[in-house]
């Protein structure tokens, strides 16, 4: 039975397919359309997912989409009459949307469907819940026969975080918190506020944290927040502006923190770091508020989460550390994209029954490799277009781009299938030598073209991960920050402590905290990933060639692209952004190009406006 | 001899991120020649409707200007279709706001009045809400699996 999966119409629409329960392919619709956060109808990635699965025109069985339509809808009016007669331009923007997209889902399904030659008439349509889409994201891929279930977000239909139950192949939600009482809104509200954009520059607040004092963690709990012992809580609606505005937070929300909102691009004050290291401690004293009490009510060991704040990879730590539960499990694509994937798996075990099988260690999620994989087509392509290019197989290739990240060169890599969610995982990355102290602002400043305060996280075999952090299991989606080790830290000199304190960012990025520089936060802290050779050979070999060179078995591992450009999909992709930023070697599939060696690269226009930064 | 099948689901790559191609446009004789009829026709229903000639008249006469324009002056058709385009968009967003904005203010801040003295608020905004206990809503079970077939 084939099951297509749909998220759109928010942001990081996305589809997926899975056949008699396992996935077949999963992708967001920006890689393919170029534009971050794409939220139209993933018409590419659906596109994508039926080919990869070789289905025929009547081999589509169900289509599942990712929420409930009309719930949402009811829950915008509802809105709009507990706000009246404020809340016209929000109504003005979202009606003639709603009116012309939203609402004829099925429709917008039929005609995607048709466009790929696709028998629109026999696939049975389904709508979990956004939240159950969610839960069943986490839950079924997850290694558990049983678990305890969080999803927290910004807004479903009406749920804005979830605690549930899954047993076998049922999932069931135990119950929920209800908007506009939402932890994910709250977190955006205070992402707006320091200056980043809503639902994309989240994690820039989390990175931003540990730069800071969590000096206003009273104001927000006394002001802003009411929060219970089960980890439920109320907003104080009086300093929010989304339920009626076009923005987040509202005038008395500035005064109580001092001024306006930071204006976009506008230097980074303490104000906005002790902000962002306030509202991450709140986040995470909700988070851990919210499993204890759902540990209590399921008496599970194990718990799988998803949701946007399932992101918050530095609360996920923490949950772990300090948490109730022995085993935690995320859905690496935990946003809107992951739904997709959720609704398809809700279709196949919850509404149809069908067996689900755990074995309490690996997980189905493939190490997230559910996009496409260009291998094959890398000669061609390179052929075509007359780039020059040296192959390279087996131990050699892994070598030579080990030997090349040694000598502090970037590498861009492209091989395999390309990773489904937010985190590129070795199939589309950019790597280099972590062990080099110029290597984060290199990378922030000559390569991704981004905020020069921004961390950079490690790839470690799983093998050796306790040897540089303190963790001692795997994570392979580089969803947990953990400790780097105490005796990796480097002893700071007065001159540096006095550096750790200059309210300029850049300096102090530029103080070598441990043996690994570039993958350590100011807080000593890194996000990791670690990586097992039967799930991605040719990221292990590389590692591992690597740690054999210079004693360290782990390396920089960041996405592959630009600030506000999504990553990179096509060889195609990769080779332009190559070209466009300072790295010195691309390696696409077999094949490793030297910048050196490439014809001069001219752009008709500046490609830096082709993308809107996030 | 084996039938050729036609390709289900080819994926061009390669043109991935590309504005899809143009479509050829309609040749502007053709276009004006359709156009004109149509207002012929529109001013026709006029006069056989009201019974009166200046209205019709002035249809005509726009029609006669759009052909004249399709097939010997450019620029005069060009000029027509830009004036249209730009009707269009008046006329939809007039009709959006006429429609919406009293729909907006009538519906919810009436039903917003009625909430108020009934004193019921779909937002639960009573802060800090000290009374409760907890702010978890529990969940029944999923009645039935056809829910699932529903957008509601």
């Amino acid at each position: 039975m084939n099951i297509l999966g749909i998220s759109a119409f928010y942001h990081d629409s996305a589809a997926a397919l899975v056949r008699d329960g396992k996935i077949i392919a999963a992708a967001q619709e920006e890689r393919f359309s170029r534009k971050k956060h794409d939220e139209r109808f993933p018409f590419h990635a659906v596109r994508y997912c039926l080919h990869e699965g070789g289905v025929g025109p009547d081999d589509l069985d169900a289509v599942a989409f990712y929420d409930k339509p009309i719930q949402k809808f009811e829950r915008l009016l509802q809105t709009y009459f507990a706000v009246a007669p404020r809340g016209l331009k929000s109504f003005m923007m979202a009606m003639p949307i709603w009116i012309r997209e939203k609402l004829w889902i099925p429709l917008e399904i039929q005609r995607s469907l048709d466009e790929c030659h696709i028998n629109s008439e026999k696939p049975e349509l389904y709508f979990p819940e956004h939240h159950e889409s969610h839960a069943a994201s986490a839950f079924f891929p997850s290694p558990y026969p049983t678990a305890a279930i969080l999803t927290v977000d910004g807004v479903g239909e009406w749920a804005t975080s979830t605690l549930g139950h899954g047993k076998g192949h049922d999932l069931q939600i135990l119950s929920d918190l209800r908007f506009p009482h939402s932890l994910g809104l709250l977190y955006s509200a205070f992402t707006y506020f320091t200056g980043f954009k809503v639902n994309s520059g989240e994690y820039k607040l989390m990175g931003l944290a540990p730069y800071g004092e969590p000096r206003y963690v009273q104001q927000i709990y006394e002001h802003l927040v009411s929060v219970r012992d089960d980890g439920s809580f109320k907003l104080n609606m009086e300093y929010f502006d989304y339920m009626a505005g076009l923005t987040m937070t509202n005038d008395k929300f500035a005064k109580l923190f001092g001024g306006p909102a930071r204006p976009s691009e506008s230097n980074i004050g303490q104000r906005e770091m002790d902000l962002a290291r306030s509202i991450q401690v709140v986040t995470e004293e909700i988070v851990l508020k919210m499993a204890r009490h759902l540990h209590k009510v399921t008496g599970e060991k194990n718990l799988c989460m998803a949701g946007g704040v399932a992101l918050n990879c530095v609360a996920n730590g923490r949950l772990l550390r300090e948490g109730p539960f022995e085993n935690i499990w995320i859905q690496p694509a935990a946003g809107d994209a992951g739904g997709a994937l959720g609704a398809a798996l809700t279709v196949w075990y919850h509404v149809k029954g069908n067996p689900r099988e755990a074995d309490g260690v690996k997980d189905s999620m493939q190490g997230a490799y559910l996009g496409p994989n260009f291998d094959d087509e890398v000669e061609a392509f390179l052929q075509a277009k007359g780039y020059p290019a040296k192959k390279l197989t087996g131990p050699a290739w892994a070598a030579e781009i080990a030997k090349r990240m040694a000598e502090e060169q970037v590498v861009g890599l492209v091989q395999g299938r390309m990773e489904f969610g937010p985190r590129a995982l070795g199939g589309r990355s950019i790597i280099g030598d972590p062990r080099s102290e110029k290597m984060q602002s290199v990378m922030n400043l000559k390569i991704k073209y981004r905020e020069s305060f921004r961390p950079f996280a490690p790839s470690c075999l799983r093998e050796h991960v306790s040897d540089y952090f303190d963790l001692d299991r795997e994570s392979p989606y580089m969803l947990l920050v953990a400790p780097v080790r105490r005796d990796l830290w480097t002893e700071l000199t007065d001159e540096q402590r006095r550096i750790m304190k200059d309210p300029d960012l850049c300096k102090r990025v530029n103080v070598a905290r441990s043996k690994l520089p570039a993958i350590t936060h100011v807080d000593q802290s890194a996000r990791v990933q670690t990586v097992e050779r039967d799930v991605n050979p040719r990221y292990y070999d590389i590692i591992k060639a690597f740690g054999d060179l210079t004693g360290y078995y782990c390396i920089i591992n960041t996405s592959f692209n630009v600030r506000g450009e999504p990553i990179v999909c096509t060889p195609e992709d990769a080779y332009r952004c190559f070209m466009r930023t300072e790295m010195d070697c691309l390696v696409l599939g077999d094949f490793i190009l030297s910048k050196a060696d490439q014809p001069e690269w001219k752009d008709k226009v500046d490609w830096r406006k082709d993308y809107v930064l996030d | 001899m084996a039938q050729v099948s036609k390709t289900m689901n080819t994926w061009p790559w390669q043109g991935l991120g590309k504005a899809p191609p143009e479509k050829k446009p309609m040749p502007i004789r053709l276009k004006a020649t359709i156009q004109a009829a149509a207002m012929t026709a529109i001013g026709f229903i006029i006069y056989k409707v009201f019974d009166h000639l200046i209205g019709p008249a002035i249809v005509w006469s726009l029609a006669g200007l759009v052909l004249i324009g399709g097939w010997f002056v450019p620029p005069i058709f060009h000029g027509f279709e830009k004036f249209g385009a730009k009707m269009a968009y008046w006329v939809s967003a007039g009709l959006t706001w006429g429609l919406l904005v009293p729909f907006f203010y009538l519906t919810f801040t009436f039903g917003r009045l009625v909430l108020i003295l009934r004193k019921i608020d779909p937002m639960d905004r009573a802060f800090p809400d000290k009374a409760r206990d907890s702010f978890w809503t529990p969940r029944p079970p999923v009645p039935s699996m056809d829910q699932y077939r529903k957008q509601h």
